[in-house]
């Protein structure tokens, strides 16, 4: 007879705060945690910043967790917060950092107005169907290279568009 | 510094500016009106995106949803979702990039129920049993243990370890667990262990090797040699009890296979010879250009328009014509061979103010504004 590693029984005494049950719960995600961060990301350093931020994730979210025998998809869906909030993070734009500079000039300031959001629309509808995928998936904060890999084309290519893009932009925001 | 340059690697390289070009691209946008304009057009649309992006939480409940896993929401999400759904689909369904973002996490969580799968083998509970059973346990357990690590070892070779072949003449391009290509000119084979990848493989025949920067270092192996980088790109050939590389950017250390191993560095544009049982050759400058042409690969260093044109057809086997014009004007840009050609030519003619028109005869590059 065999029991599974998840075992409800296991997710429960951990959930009532069994502090030994939670610990083997915990090392047991940890090692599935492991194997899909390197996966995903990699880095051995930033898998083990984002297995501990899931871990303490899956942690505080426990005692809320209402049917045990769902750990599998509560254990999913916090490692699919931490992958895409990391995602998130860690590609604030760029070109973004010279914003406070740009500011004091009041005639060039970022509008928001929906008249000019409007405009921006429009101007992305010029734009290729896949460079404008690119774009969009560069705002999520993937690297090219991942771009390059979801889109099923060359870095270089992705580069090439999101250049392209910029080249078609000056070209509109000059009429 | 030309801010435009900044500009163009502000958009294009993913590495942080140095404090040099982002004080010269400061004082580009103070005074040129026109780069001002055209960075904030630019910043507009990236607002207008990061506005319409939803929310993480949002994004990943809606994909999960919109694949048929609404069970695995709780009813609390399953509820939320449900009545920001209209929205959240709004969205997605007018951004393809959105949309492609949704299939992703779809994917994402098949990849984690994957390594849920394989890492949650069931566990055996304890039972007591009569003394004497221990011992004809142990018998049955040491035999059992011993036919199952074989047929275990043996499978798990057979699932972990990944052979890529290319035939003579063909081109594959080899995405490594650590984001590393291999791109293989054969007749080439690369071995590795995809599921304890170590950043470390074998090659025989012809690659060329795209390595990500990482902290732990990357390894190709060859009967006669063994190549050990961070983050680089080179070419690799080994056959004939010899393995010569060439280092097209960043730093490399080639290492004989001998006890003890000798071994040089190779700086960018540098070219070594390992023959069996030998140690390196002293490194010597070479033309990349050239002696990397096997790889497939067209490689462009300040290049004359006249000689590019031929290095691309010659190649991709087309007919590139370039207009007297543009001639002697040069351009820098490396290109793997599963790069269009049209892609490549918009690529350069980007550089060059021209235009690429394609007729019956092939391709002709000529100055936008004659």
């Amino acid at each position: 007879m065999a029991a599974s590693k998840f075992d409800p029984q296991l997710v429960l005494r951990a959930k009532k705060g069994d502090e030994r049950s939670r610990n083997v719960l915990l090392e047991r995600l940890s090692v599935v945690l492991e194997r899909f961060f390197k996966r995903k990301i990699g880095d051995q350093a930033l898998v083990d910043d984002l297995i501990q931020c899931t871990l303490l994730r899956v942690h505080s979210g426990l005692i809320a967790l209402k049917h045990p025998d769902k750990f599998k998809a509560f254990a999913m869906k916090a490692a699919l917060f931490e992958l895409h909030d990391y995602y998130r993070g860690r590609h604030s734009m760029k070109e973004r950092s010279f914003e406070p500079e740009l500011l004091p000039e009041k005639n060039y300031s970022i509008n928001q107005s929906s008249g000019d959001s409007m405009d921006v629309e429009k101007a992305l509808e010029l734009l290729k169907p896949r460079t404008r995928r690119i774009l969009e998936l560069r705002e999520h904060g993937y690297k090219y290279r991942e771009i390059a890999d979801i889109l099923n084309i060359s870095e270089t290519a992705v580069k090439m568009q999101v250049k392209r893009a910029f080249e078609k932009m000056k070209t509109i925001f000059a009429d | 510094m030309n801010p435009y340059h900044i500009l163009n690697k502000l958009l294009c390289e993913e590495e942080e500016l140095t404090s040099e070009e982002r004080k010269a691209f400061v004082e580009g946008l103070k005074s040129d009106p026109e780069l001002v304009r055209v960075f904030t057009g630019w910043l507009q649309v990236h607002s207008h995106l990061m506005e319409r992006l939803p929310e993480t939480k949002d994004l990943i409940l809606y994909s999960l949803a919109a694949d048929g896993h609404a069970d695995d929401l709780t009813h609390q999400e399953a509820s939320y979702i449900s009545d920001h759904w209209k929205d959240i689909d709004s969205v997605v369904e007018s951004h393809p990039g959105f949309k492609d973002l949704t299939h992703q996490i779809a994917q994402d969580r098949q990849d984690f129920l994957d390594c849920w799968g394989s890492e949650t083998a069931s566990v055996p509970q304890v039972f007591r049993l009569p003394a004497w059973s221990y011992q004809i346990a142990a018998v049955i357990a040491v035999l059992a243990v011993a036919a199952f690590a074989t047929i275990f070892l043996v499978n798990y070779q057979d699932r972990s370890m990944q052979l890529a072949i290319a035939t003579p003449g063909e081109y594959q391009r080899i995405l490594l667990p650590d984001s590393s290509i291999a791109h293989l000119s054969g007749p080439a084979t690369l071995e590795y262990n995809s599921e304890r990848f170590g950043r470390s493989v074998q090659l025989t025949g012809q690659a060329f090797f795209e390595i990500s920067h990482r902290p732990k270092q990357f390894i190709v192996r060859t009967n006669e040699a063994m190549v050990q980088v961070l983050g680089t790109r080179f070419g690799m050939r080994s056959g004939n009890d010899m393995t010569q590389v060439i280092l097209e950017s960043g730093r490399v250390q080639v290492a004989s296979n001998e006890t003890p191993p000798r071994s040089i560095v190779l700086a960018p544009g540098q070219m070594t010879d390992v023959v069996k049982g030998e140690a390196p050759t002293p490194s010597i400058d070479v033309n990349i250009e050239d002696e990397l042409r096997w790889t497939g690969f067209v490689f462009l260093r300040n290049t004359p328009m006249r000689k590019a044109a031929v290095l691309l057809s010659s190649s991709r086997n087309v007919n590139i014509d370039v207009d007297p014009l543009l001639m002697r004007e040069s351009v820098t840009g490396t290109f793997s061979p599963d790069i269009p050609i049209q892609e490549v030519l918009d690529a350069l003619t980007l550089t060059l103010n021209a235009q690429v028109i394609e007729d019956e005869d092939g391709f002709r590059i000529v100055p936008l504004f004659p």
